[in-house]
């Protein structure tokens, strides 16, 4: 297991260089000068040279780039060029809003969908199977910020239970917490409907495993099989697939804060782009990679601690 | 034929046949502003109502047809075209360096989701259509390439490869005329998936800005328009989402029941 | 060993029949089994045999339509729901199948499993290390699945299995998927096991010899029908049946070889030596260890030869070598002096697989299939030259030209293999790699394409590299056999010489465990 958790981490290592490059590449190719743009268009030169050394737009790309790592890596993301405040802070006050909700939402969505999966895949070819995955298929089927839109118009103007938006901060966790409601809703229940139907599937599949008829012959029920045996093998394709999903999340998010209105991660991007605040755009896209390559790398060592094969690896050699 | 299959391809074709028929002919012009029709509910007039303009909802579905598809296709195809050969080479040349190089490549692409591409590309250099087909279509790429190799690698294991290598075939060879046969049906489904999928994302994408930009209509910005009249007239909301929630479920039936009715055992990727 | 008439049998079977999706796949199979009676079952793939054994323990798929009579020690099962039925299974009768490797679920370990059996039916946990002992295995039960060999986790199904001392033990080709010498290991644990507990044996096998000195009786079932039911001196002395009478004459079937006549030398290995695994990477895994060692030996126009060893011993990693498939870490192989992997060399050695099923793309036809070879002319032949070639070589194994228009979902598993024979045949080659060519087919079909390789011999002059773990197989169409063992040729005699006098250990045990013949 080590030398397999070793070359993980050496491709994570890799990885995360590799992204940050991409990222800089592509944010520096941009056409236009952040310094004019932040200054306008009647900017003397010497104001804007200035401001070109103070935000060190003046030295060379491989040295900026090493300045921005090396930044990163000690916890300094840049200042951001529009609100001249470092981007770590704004960052880690949008997290308490984005990361609540991505959390929330990956929780939402198992629990949903791993009985919902489990029902389905027992029942299979059954009524209950038939309609579980039919609202499966449906769920995703339909855009998450849609599916924000008709919960607004549902829960907070129909029958006004949760705010259709906004966000009165943690001084009021009750207010927070109902505030974050619908958007973990709508971001958790198409991500679910995927997880259900991997889940089906994937058990459906243990199902027709000798190892569950060796149990069968061993006088279990196919219920007892499936849950003593299909469950756990079954499992591990899933944790696979939400490793992955985990981007997907990251993603939905940004886009259902749009719905919400909510001051997150995903609206200080949109109003980055707008305002041609590069280093913060450069910055917040890295968090974000970083976030999916990381939990993928922690879904490889789930594997391998849940699966004897590559756990006990070391000792057959 | 199932049910589900033919209920796919209703759907699908409905969609497809409403976006051919919008390259001669909408119910109104879109282009033409009329105040006072505006939020009208559904009417004999007017099928599907009008927007905060007044104009036509289903000539703008049809239109926006145009764009989801067009956006879907193109991003499918790029990667297929370019995810396929990949898989090919990576699966030949397994174990090898060049295998390595694409695994890990593939991964790195998939730490990107399409949104984060679509945000570094419009960073860059601003919004468009373009932008939606470029960043669904390179996030499309890894997933063609995994499928492509992994379902490669057992072929390569079968005898007939092995019997084709002592008849002196190269890899690229037999990844032509070996591989890539037994391997269509699988790409056929995930070809449907990818196609539901950027279909998703482009409503995204452009629902956000990132897409799309006016006056191209898309059903996307057709959905953030419609989020602050979703009080006055909901219809205006309801009916481009539902015309998103029936393409995309037409195409996900028709992938299932394509994958059933040629082999159910045909592993895609779902995510 | 002789039983009271008039104890009611443990298990009997009156009219079973057996239907999925309306296809009836059994028809009124009747038969009986006393308690502590050894009775085999056997027939060719598709005969009914499994099937009748997963009634009997209730795990037919659920749409499976089942109609007839099951009765288990006075009781009449087929009424009975599913926890009853399950209730009976692992406690009073239980099953052993055919594939040991997957058979085991990987994620616990091997005492987990078995205690299991225990745990369901509310038994005492069994004393693990006995049970162990008792079935031959020197193992701590932390042990999981993945870290056993076949042999070893068939023993953990065989311990599951009499963890209970069930009244009825049901084995399903419990060693097909075993080495010889691990066959005749389980063969006898059975054996022992059974006898000891007074436990009854159903075993189902396709191949009598392994059954013959086991078996109070055997149950010859064909096209899902019982067609004869003997004690086992009787069926194999007096077999009355046809079916029965063509499947002892497939098993006792001696292919006639023509005389050896061999020629120069064809090819030469000189100490090939092969390494897995040879992929590059930044973090070097485990060091690679030989599967093939310092082997070298000749194949002169026109020889036999043949090459035998238990799974694992590298003869099929020996064979991809030999195809050009597989790099060598050491050595050279020629054929007259060209190396292999070129095309002049290729030209002039083919081969025939095991799997008749994974020879042949599913995609294309077969006049597609069988030109594949031509590849490899110097000059693409005209299309007539290329169909006259196909047309003799489907006449060569016993098919029609007509043929070469049809898809290979047209042909069985034996015609597949005719097939294989005429793709390797079509360039004319003066070497055929057979790797395990025989093994995947019924006896019967076996016999006649033993046959047709005798009749090739005799037409063309062939010579051939028969790969097998099957002796007797190899004592029929060979003038020399090689034996291999941990990646190392041990032996190198005539074929009859070594089966009169086997030289090394090795020899001795394959010889040993082979089931005699019948």
């Amino acid at each position: 297991m080590w030398f397999y958790l070793a070359r993980r981490l050496l491709s994570l290592g890799v990885s995360l260089i590799a992204a940050s490059a991409v990222i800089f590449l592509v944010v520096e190719i941009a056409p236009g000068d952040p310094a004019a743009y932040m200054l306008g268009i009647n900017a003397q030169p010497e104001t804007l040279a200035a401001l070109r050394t103070e935000l060190s737009l003046d030295l060379p790309a491989p040295a900026r780039y090493w300045h921005w790592i090396t930044g990163m890596l000690g916890g300094d993301f840049g200042t951001s060029y529009t609100y001249r405040t470092p981007v770590a802070d704004m960052v880690a006050d949008r997290l308490t809003v984005s990361l609540p909700l991505a959390v929330m939402a990956l929780v939402l969505a198992v629990a949903v969908a791993l009985p919902a999966g489990l029902f389905a895949a027992s029942r299979r070819g059954k009524p209950g199977d038939v309609a579980v995955m039919g609202a499966a298929q449906l769920g995703v089927a339909v855009p998450n910020f849609w599916f924000a839109m008709l919960l607004v118009l549902g829960f907070a103007i129909t029958w006004r239970i949760f705010p259709s938006g906004g966000f009165p901060g943690w001084d009021q966790p009750l207010q927070a917490l109902r505030a974050l409601t619908l958007p973990t809703i709508a971001l958790a229940l198409p991500q679910a409907a995927i997880l259900a139907r991997v889940l089906r599937s994937s058990l459906i599949d243990a199902l027709h495993e000798d190892y569950i008829r060796t149990a069968r012959a061993k006088g279990l029920t196919p219920g007892q099989a499936l849950r003593r045996h299909g469950l756990r093998n079954a499992l591990i394709p899933v944790l696979t697939l939400m490793g992955l999903q985990f981007s997907f999340l990251l993603a939905g998010a940004i886009i259902i804060e749009q719905v919400f209105y909510l001051p997150g991660l995903g609206r200080l991007i949109f109003q980055s782009i707008s305002q041609r605040d590069l280093i913060t755009v450069e910055s917040v896209t890295m968090l974000l990679v970083f976030a999916v390559i990381v939990v993928n790398f922690l879904t490889d060592v789930a594997y391998a601690v849940a699966d004897p094969r590559l756990r006990r690896q070391g000792r057959r050699a | 034929m199932s049910r589900a299959l033919i209920l796919g391809m209703v759907l699908t074709l409905t969609v497809l046949a409403g976006a051919a028929l919008s390259l001669v002919w909408t119910p109104y012009d879109i282009t033409q502003m009329s105040i006072p029709d505006r939020l009208q509910g559904p009417s004999g007039a007017h099928w599907l109502g009008t927007d905060h303009f007044g104009r036509d909802i289903l000539s703008m579905l049809m239109l926006g047809a145009r764009t989801s598809i067009a956006v879907a296709l193109v991003a499918v195809g790029i990667g297929a075209g370019v995810g396929v050969p990949l898989g090919l080479t990576a699966a030949a040349r397994r174990g090898g360096l060049v295998d390595e190089a694409i695994s890990r490549l593939s991964d790195l692409v998939f730490a990107f989701p399409s949104l984060v591409i679509a945000i570094l590309i419009t960073a860059s250099f601003g919004a468009s259509a373009l932008n939606a087909i470029l960043a669904i279509g390179i996030f499309n790429i890894p997933v063609f390439a995994r499928l492509t190799r992994g379902a490669a690698l057992p072929v390569w294991q079968r005898e007939f490869i092995l019997a084709a290598r002592t008849f002196g075939k190269g890899a690229g060879r037999i990844s032509v005329e070996h591989i890539l046969p037994n391997l269509t049906n699988l790409l056929i489904v995930q070809c449907t998936i990818q196609f539901s999928l950027g279909i998703l994302a482009e409503a995204g994408l452009s629902y956000v800005g990132l897409g799309a930009q006016p006056p191209t209509p898309s059903w996307g910005r057709m959905l953030a328009d419609a989020q602050t009249l979703v009080t006055l007239a909901p219809h205006v909301a309801l009916i481009p989402g539902l015309t998103i929630v029936l393409t995309v479920l037409g195409l996900n039936l028709l992938g299932d029941g394509l994958r059933d009715a040629l082999d159910p055992r045909l592993k895609v990727i779902r995510a | 060993m002789p039983h009271a008439e008039a104890a009611a049998p443990l298990l009997s079977l009156r009219d079973l029949s057996v239907a999925i999706r309306g296809r009836g796949l059994l028809h009124d199979v009747s038969l009986d089994i006393a308690a502590g009676e050894v009775v085999a079952l056997t027939g060719e793939s598709g005969s009914g045999k499994s099937l009748t054994a997963l009634a009997t323990m209730g795990l037919l798929p659920t749409r499976a339509q089942i109609s007839g009579t099951l009765r288990f020690a006075g009781q009449d099962l087929l009424p009975l729901a599913e926890p009853q039925r399950a209730a009976l299974r692992g406690r009073h009768m239980s099953m052993i199948f055919q594939e040991p490797m997957t058979a085991l679920n990987p994620l616990q370990t091997i005492g987990q499993q078995i205690a299991e059996v225990c745990a369901i039916h509310r038994a005492p946990p069994p004393d693990l290390a006995a049970l162990l002992d008792r079935v031959g295995l020197d193992l701590p039960p932390s042990r999981y699945p993945h870290e056993l060999s076949g042999g070893q986790r068939q023993r953990v199904v065989i311990a599951m299995a009499v963890a209970l001392r069930p009244k009825l033990i049901i084995a399903d080709e419990p060693t097909t998927a075993l080495d010889v010498t691990t066959q005749s290991q389980i063969l006898t644990l059975l054996k022992d096991l059974t006898r000891q507990h007074g436990s009854a044996l159903m075993m189902i096998t396709h191949d009598l010899a392994v059954v013959a000195d086991m078996a109070d009786r055997i149950v010859v079932m064909n096209k899902g029908h019982v067609v004869e039911t003997a004690p086992t001196a009787t069926l194999l002395a007096a077999p009355q049946h046809a079916y029965t009478q063509s499947l002892l004459a497939a098993s006792a079937h001696r292919t006639k070889l023509p005389p050896r006549a061999v020629g120069s030398r064809l090819l030469a290995a000189r100490d090939v030596t092969i390494t897995y695994p040879a992929a590059r990477r930044l973090l070097r895994g485990p060091a690679p260890v030989p599967a093939v060692q310092k082997v070298s030996f000749d194949i002169r126009k026109g020889e036999r030869l043949g090459l035998v060893g238990e799974s694992g011993c590298g003869k099929s990693t020996l064979a991809r070598a030999l195809l050009g498939l597989q790099p060598l870490a050491e050595g050279e192989i020629t054929l007259d002096g060209a190396a292999i992997n070129t095309r002049a060399a290729r030209q002039r050695i083919q081969v025939v697989f095991q799997d008749p099923y994974g020879s042949f793309n599913p995609r294309h036809r077969v006049r597609r299939l069988l030109a594949e070879p031509l590849h490899l002319l110097d000059h693409r032949p005209s299309r007539r030259d290329v169909d006259a070639s196909i047309a003799r070589a489907l006449t060569d194994v016993g098919l029609s030209p007509d043929d070469a228009e049809k898809h290979i979902h047209a042909f069985s598993g034996g015609q597949r293999q005719r097939l294989a024979i005429a793709r390797a045949l079509v360039i004319s080659p003066e070497l055929i790699v057979l790797d395990e060519a025989v093994s995947a087919l019924d006896v019967r079909v076996r016999a006649k394409v033993l046959d047709l390789l005798a009749d090739l011999s005799a037409k063309r002059g062939l010579a051939w590299l028969f790969i097998s773990h099957d002796l007797s197989v190899v004592r029929s169409v060979t003038d020399r056999v090689l034996v291999m063992d941990k990646g190392q040729i041990v032996e190198d005699a005539a074929t009859q010489a070594l089966f009169d006098r086997p030289a090394h250990p090795v020899t001795r045990r394959l010889l040993a465990a082979a089931p005699r013949g019948v």
